[in-house]
């Protein structure tokens, strides 16, 4: 059997001089063959070959034909090969140069942004990331511009740039973000970022106390019903029961104090989700007030006083804490010091938070984290615990004589003093309520008009260099029950007795037939929109 | 007068034991596996810090590629004797670009990293392949095989397109080599003359020796190619690694045409193999730039100082230059493009 070799290497063909020599007639020969390939195809699909590599040889042509021609073929071939080679290099080496001074001339582009839509109308100082294709150099605050006008400042580090605004962003609002003259650490190229986004909507929940009486002569469920700024209406039921005392709303459930035919309370807790209501277990029967929520960390609270009837421990105002992801489904009772029950007057959260101030009896009050070391810290003693400043975690407190914030993240207390009201010596003083630390406050005031036989109720916003009328009934004849500020401190939710109204008499929280809750935005001035009912979940 | 050269030659190789070097490596292995089960432990500040990078770093491109090199070995004696003659190459298209496309993906069905490509690419030539298209098998199949796919698609996912501009880039490149070298004159000009040497001298023995005789000699002539490379551009890529600082690449990296050449220069240097270096660079993925990365990814499974060793082998000095600029040049036109426009 002959040995096996490669095809294009004749058998017995030995040493590398043999091969060179055959290599070189190989050589001579393949190039003429592709030389003629290339002319005669015009750039034609190549010969596709099955045998060894270096063959170029034609099978059965000799390679010692016509040597001249095929030297001058494979000379013209090797020319082919070399511009072939030379123009791939000379358009590389061209494309390099051209992106690269494209690249150097270049300046950051914007990779990607980030903020948290829902947190920026919900907790102070909300941060946008915008990250850059390059590391960037400092950004100077004045290179930042904001539409609609919000104070910012800015940090980088690395490829991050951080804008923080002032504050908590306006619902339903488009931001445009510019920073100009932005430079990467690496090379001169100055370009702007600019960034547009939308900050979303929110869900408004109102209470509707019904007092009409159904087909069959029993009265109509109360309702809660859930809309947004944007929706139209009075918005679907979310829920619903024969009586409603009150509710909170969370991210994602419902809790309602629903009242029996004693007027002893229930607490139900209900899934936006579907499934069954879930009863929260009470030491027994009572009533149920100071209902408060934390939504974002599934917690509610409440103080819960037994019944005439009770058997065993009373209850009076005794503190509770119910979390919703808890497996046992049972609430918690805050205690005080050693461990001792309390009877609490008043209770709140701190926003987006699991800790609780809580104001005793006797009028002291101070910090629980219910999911922390449930250690208590004083906040000292004040006659009034009012509610947190929008987008912050000052606790505003009322004293007789003054009224002060208290910052949770130091302890600092701040002595309110706020600039007088326009109706300061024409009409009663009532609530205020803190809209932001540099000392903006909306206040009811109760007027005597001429005509009517009652108080007209406006409310008037007030800061340091101007004070005006936000808000006062279509009608003189009706009156606001009560008033408080949207999460983000855009919009006062203002609650609307009308004439007519027809009190409900409900043991906690009466309220009266044919109310309504006009939400104010404070900065145009006008009254954007209004639902039947009243306790909006803002003041919840 | 060729036959009676031929007849000359054959009995001296067929006298040659052809898996001599087989058993005589076995046996040095053996002997220094008892002496390092018997030999005290070595102190453990024996070596300097440089010393043990240069040796750890060199190792561990060896123990990385080795498993792959043997593959490679294995699959190309394979192809070479155990596969029916022609049984790949009869199944390639005939026209030339669609062949070239096909050998392109070829890696998905041999996946084995650029290591084991050399050793498969030498097998492939033996049968028949041009050099131009063993070129464009032997570039694209470290890219285009499920093994580097994968491991770039865990490390990268499908966002920023990292995995498909390295996919499109290696296809891309493997094919333009190709048909650039397609049109060379003398494609056997390109080869060393010992593997042109080797090619026409077959396998070196007679077809009536058993198949598995053949491919243990087919298997001890590789082997003693390949690992002495290996060995070579590992240990070119240690002592690179332990002689450059990492900390200069990295303060390149935020520059959009520096942090490219800089992370080409990475990859040449590391030669890690195209299935782990996905998420070797997964770790320099914040500092460097996307197109910086694309370009690592694609320039170092076909060009690094291991695997220049390794094609050593096959190709001559001038042809590896040449290899190495077109694929430098393409690497940072893609790499160039990505950052100026992503």
């Amino acid at each position: 059997m002959p040995p096996r070799h490669c095809a294009l290497f004749p058998a017995g063909t030995t040493g590398s001089a043999s091969v060179a020599r055959l290599f070189d007639q190989i050589g001579l020969a393949s190039a003429a063959l592709l030389a003629v390939s290339v002319a005669g195809l015009g750039r034609g699909p190549e010969t596709a070959r099955y045998d060894c590599p270096m063959s170029r040889e034609p099978h059965g042509s000799p390679a010692s034909a016509a040597p001249t021609e095929s030297s001058r073929s494979a000379r013209t071939a090797g020319r082919r090969f070399t511009r072939l080679f030379s123009v791939t290099i000379a358009v590389l080496v061209l494309l390099v140069a051209g992106l690269a001074a494209a690249n150097f001339s270049q300046g950051p582009r914007l990779a990607s942004a980030e903020i948290n839509l829902d947190a920026s109308v919900a907790r102070g100082n909300p941060r946008l990331l915008l990250t850059a294709n390059l590391p960037l150099a400092e950004v100077a605050a004045g290179q930042v511009s904001v539409s609609p006008a919000t104070e910012v400042s800015t940090s980088v580090n690395d490829r991050a740039l951080t804008v923080e605004f002032a504050g908590i962003l306006r619902y339903n609002t488009v931001y445009t973000v510019t920073v100009t003259d932005v430079a990467g650490t690496s090379q001169s190229a100055t370009s702007t970022l600019e960034y547009k986004f939308t900050t979303p909507d929110i869900d408004i929940y109102a209470l509707q106390r019904e007092r009409r009486l159904g087909d069959s002569g029993v009265k109509l469920p109360d309702t809660v019903r859930r809309t947004t700024l944007l929706g139209r209406g009075d918005g679907d039921v979310v829920f619903s029961a024969p009586r409603i005392q009150q509710y909170v709303a969370l991210e994602s459930h419902l809790a309602a104090v629903t009242l029996g035919d004693d007027d002893a309370a229930t607490l139900e807790v209900v899934s936006f989700a579907g499934g069954d209501n879930v009863q929260v277990p009470l030491p027994g029967a009572g009533t149920i007030e100071n209902l408060r929520a934390s939504p974002s960390k599934y917690l509610i609270a409440y103080t819960f006083t037994s019944g005439p009837d009770a058997q065993g421990r009373r209850h009076d105002r005794t503190p509770f804490v119910y979390d919703l992801t808890e497996y046992s489904g049972l609430p918690v009772e805050v205690t005080g010091v050693d461990d001792l029950p309390m009877a609490v007057m008043d209770l709140v959260f701190v926003p987006d938070s699991t800790t609780l101030v809580v104001q005793k009896s006797e009028l002291s009050m101070f910090l629980v984290d219910m999911l922390g070391d449930a250690v208590l810290t004083p906040l000292g003693q004040h006659a009034e615990l009012r509610d947190f400043v929008p987008g912050t975690r000052a606790l505003v407190v009322a004293d007789p004589n003054e009224g002060a914030t208290i910052d949770l993240a130091d302890g600092s207390v701040t002595t309110l003093d706020l600039a007088p009201s326009l109706l300061d010596r024409s009409a009663y003083p009532g609530k205020v309520v803190l809209l932001n630390e540099q000392g903006r406050y909306a206040r009811l005031f109760l007027q005597e008009t001429t005509g009517i036989n009652q108080l007209a109720s406006l409310i008037a916003v007030t800061d340091p260099d101007d004070s005006s009328v936000a808000f006062a009934p279509a009608s003189e004849s009706s009156s606001v029950r009560d008033f408080c500020v949207s999460p983000n401190g855009q919009y006062l939710a203002v609650e609307t007795i009308p004439a007519a109204g027809l009190a409900d008499e409900y043991p906690t929280l009466a309220a009266f037939s044919g109310m309504t809750t006009t939400l104010v935005d404070l900065d145009r001035g006008t009254s954007s929109r209004s639902v039947s009912g009243f306790l909006p979940d803002w003041c919840g | 007068m060729h036959m009676s050269q031929t007849t000359a030659v054959r009995p001296v190789a067929a006298r040659r034991r052809p898996g001599r070097g087989l058993y005589v490596g076995l046996i040095i292995i053996g002997i220094l596996t008892l002496l390092r089960a018997f030999a005290p432990a070595p102190p453990a500040d024996s070596l300097a810090d440089t010393a043990r990078d240069f040796v750890t770093l060199s190792i561990s491109v060896v123990i990385e590629s080795l498993p792959f090199v043997f593959l490679g070995i294995v699959l190309s004696i394979g192809v070479q004797i155990w596969l029916p003659e022609g049984f790949l190459l009869r199944r390639l298209p005939k026209n030339v670009v669609a062949r070239r496309v096909v050998l392109s993906l070829l890696g998905m069905l041999l996946p084995v990293c650029e290591c084991g490509n050399v050793p498969l690419a030498r097998g492939l030539i033996a049968k028949g392949l041009t050099v131009g298209e063993s070129m464009t098998f032997l570039f694209a199949a470290p890219i285009l095989n499920p093994v580097t796919i994968i491991t770039t698609q865990q490390a990268f996912g499908w966002d920023g397109g990292i995995l498909a501009w390295r996919i499109a880039g290696g296809f891309l490149i493997a094919n333009l080599i190709g048909y650039i070298y397609s049109r060379h004159p003398k494609p056997e000009s390109l080869l060393t003359p010992r593997f042109r040497e080797a090619c026409a001298l077959g396998d070196g023995h007679n077809a009536a020796d058993g198949k598995a005789r053949r491919s243990a000699a087919l298997f001890t002539k590789e082997t003693s190619a390949m690992l002495p490379a290996l060995f070579i551009g590992a240990g070119l890529a240690g002592l690179i690694q332990t002689a450059v600082s990492r900390d200069v690449l990295v303060t390149l990296g935020s520059n959009p045409v520096w942090s490219v050449l800089a992370l080409m220069g990475l990859a040449f240097v590391v030669s890690i193999c195209s299935n782990v270096d996905a998420f070797f660079i997964l770790s320099f993925g914040a500092t460097f730039l996307p197109g910086a990365i694309v370009a690592f990814l694609v320039f170092g499974p076909m060009i690094d100082i291991k695997m220049l060793a390794l094609l050593r082998t096959t190709f001559t000095a001038k042809t590896l230059v040449q290899l190495t600029l077109i694929v430098a040049l393409c690497s940072a036109v893609l790499g160039l493009a990505i950052n100026y426009a992503v």
